[in-house]
Parts: C-alpha cells; sequence; structure tokens
C-alpha cells in the first residue's frame, strides 16, 4: 500500500492511517542499556504499530525533529512545547530496515548520554539483542546487567 | 484527505449543540495494553517503544508528544496471582515522585505490592493535549 503524502499532516493523524491500513509487526529486536550503575538495566522494545510505520516509510518524522523538541523541554522555563509544528510540517522519513528502526528508536527514546558514548569505559553501556538472548526468566530482573564478557550468541544480560 | 468533514459544532434536533473541540480535545491521544512483565506490548496506539525498567516499573514513550508533560494518564492493572494484592501506582514514580522525570515524550508506570512487581497484564490511556 502507499502512503499518502503526509507531509503537513498531523502527526497523530498520520497514525491513524496507520492504525487503519498497515499490519503491525512485533520485532525480536529488544536494546539493553545501562542508564545508571547503581541500578539494572532496562529493556526497550519497539512498539508493533510504530515498527509498521518505520517499516512502510512515509509516516514518521526524523529523529532530529525529536531532538529538537528535547531541547526545547530541557530549558528551565520550558512550560509548553511551541514548536511542535517540526513534527507535522517536517517531510517524513522513507521506508527503514527492521535494524534502522531500532537504530532509530534508540536515538529517539534512549538518553543521549548513553548512546553517544555507548562503547566507551571498560563495556559496552547498551547493546542490541533478540528477545531469546534475555533471561529466560524474571526471578531476579533487578540484577539484570550487561555482560562483561559479552560475546555474539550469549545471553545480553 | 478523502472523508473528511470539516465541523466546529455537531448539533443534535432537540438536545443541543456541542463543539467539536470536545471530542478532539477530550479523547485519549496513546493507549498501552502490554504484559506485566513489561516484555511485548499488545495493542497500542502513539506509542513507539516499551522500556522494561525492572521488575513492576516501565516506561512508555510517545510517537506524537504531548503538549505539556502535564497529561494524564490512567490504568489497570491485573493481578498476577489470587495470593497478591496489586495496585498500580500510576504517575507515580519510585523516586520521590513522577514530576522530575516525566516528560511530554515519555511517561513511567510501577505495580506495586509491598515492593515493585510485575502485574499479570497493565492497559493504560492518556489524555492531554498534543504537541
Amino acid at each position: 500500500m502507499e502512503t499518502p503524502k503526509f507531509q503537513g499532516t498531523h502527526l497523530f493523524d498520520r497514525l491513524c492511517w496507520a492504525k487503519e491500513n498497515l499490519e503491525s509487526y512485533q520485532s525480536d529486536y529488544r536494546v539493553v542499556y545501562e542508564d545508571s550503575v547503581d541500578e539494572c538495566v532496562k529493556v526497550l522494545s519497539a512498539d508493533l504499530n510504530w515498527m509498521a510505520c518505520a517499516l512502510q516509510g512515509g509516516i514518521l518524522p526524523p529523529v532530529w525533529v525529536y531532538h529538537e523538541l528535547a531541547k526545547d523541554e530541557a530549558q528551565p522555563d520550558f512550560k509548553k512545547h511551541t514548536r511542535g509544528y517540526l513534527l507535522h510540517q517536517t517531510e517524513p522519513i522513507g521506508p527503514l530496515t527492521e535494524k534502522q528502526a531500532v537504530e532509530y528508536l534508540i536515538q529517539k527514546d534512549i538518553p543521549q548520554h548513553i548512546w553517544r558514548n555507548w562503547n566507551e569505559g571498560n563495556k559496552p553501556k547498551i547493546v542490541i539483542c533478540r528477545k531469546e538472548q534475555l533471561p529466560a526468566t524474571r526471578e531476579w530482573r533487578n540484577s539484570w546487567k550487561i555482560s562483561d564478557d559479552l560475546q555474539i550468541e550469549d545471553k545480553a544480560a | 484527505m478523502a472523508g473528511t468533514i470539516v465541523a466546529d459544532t455537531l448539533t443534535h434536533s432537540t438536545a443541543g449543540s456541542v463543539s467539536t473541540e470536545y471530542p478532539v480535545k477530550g479523547s485519549a491521544k496513546a493507549r498501552i495494553e502490554k504484559t506485566g512483565d513489561n516484555s511485548t506490548n499488545r495493542e497500542s496506539f502513539n506509542v513507539s517503544s516499551l522500556s522494561d525498567d525492572g521488575a513492576g516499573k516501565c516506561g512508555v514513550n510517545f510517537t506524537s508528544f504531548f503538549s505539556t508533560a502535564r497529561y494524564v494518564p490512567t490504568g489497570s492493572a491485573s493481578f498476577l496471582t489470587d495470593s497478591h494484592d496489586y495496585r498500580q501506582y500510576l504517575s507515580i514514580l519510585y523516586h520521590n515522585n513522577l514530576d522530575e522525570t516525566r516528560t511530554t515524550s515519555e511517561c513511567h508506570h510501577g505495580t506495586w505490592s509491598s515492593t515493585y512487581e510485575d502485574a499479570g497484564s497493565q492497559g493504560i490511556v492518556y489524555f492531554g493535549d498534543l504537541a
């Protein structure tokens, strides 16, 4: 199905169109990241409808738009977004692969201080893995950490 | 867009009129129904991702941001077992209070039973104005 020309259409309305017309897609990718050394790792999973939008193309704004809004919100005198038009007026991005979509999502939904310096320090602070690479039970969920000697095909936490 | 009706007011033959601003501003702007362990969101709208932040804790990220961080989440959580008394502490964050970390793009939630614990499932809707 071809995506309508959405530039200038409110992002919420685009999501309504996507909900009506696209098949949701549940990704097996998970992003494991360490927000604080004193806390267990967090595990990010892409939303199934959002992923459908990312794969389709022509719906989501470029990720820099979200960064601009985040900058606005970080201002001490922030009360309300005044540049929301960036979400709706900026030309949407084209279709992404599943991996590209996960990378986009990392930049959108994970704090920048984590992914910008992901490989600095003694071990990675962020790892993309498959769902089955996570521990099978949640009995020790609050103790999950990124493995010190992480290897491909190993469990990620 | 095909099928669009542009109207500022809806008028009933006898019951009066209502501004279309009511349904536009008053309807939920995001929703999610997910497993209690935060591993899977099963149904959603205007959500980009779900973050499993630990036992009983999660973050929900939005695709279309709210205009302010003063939107209103409400929801429900199911019991994991009959022996647990789960209560959902929506909008109350684990450190002090939600105002410290809630943003226009992300809202944190927790399920509690003497400590933060996974529930059976959770459903949450969000009301507010979009950016």
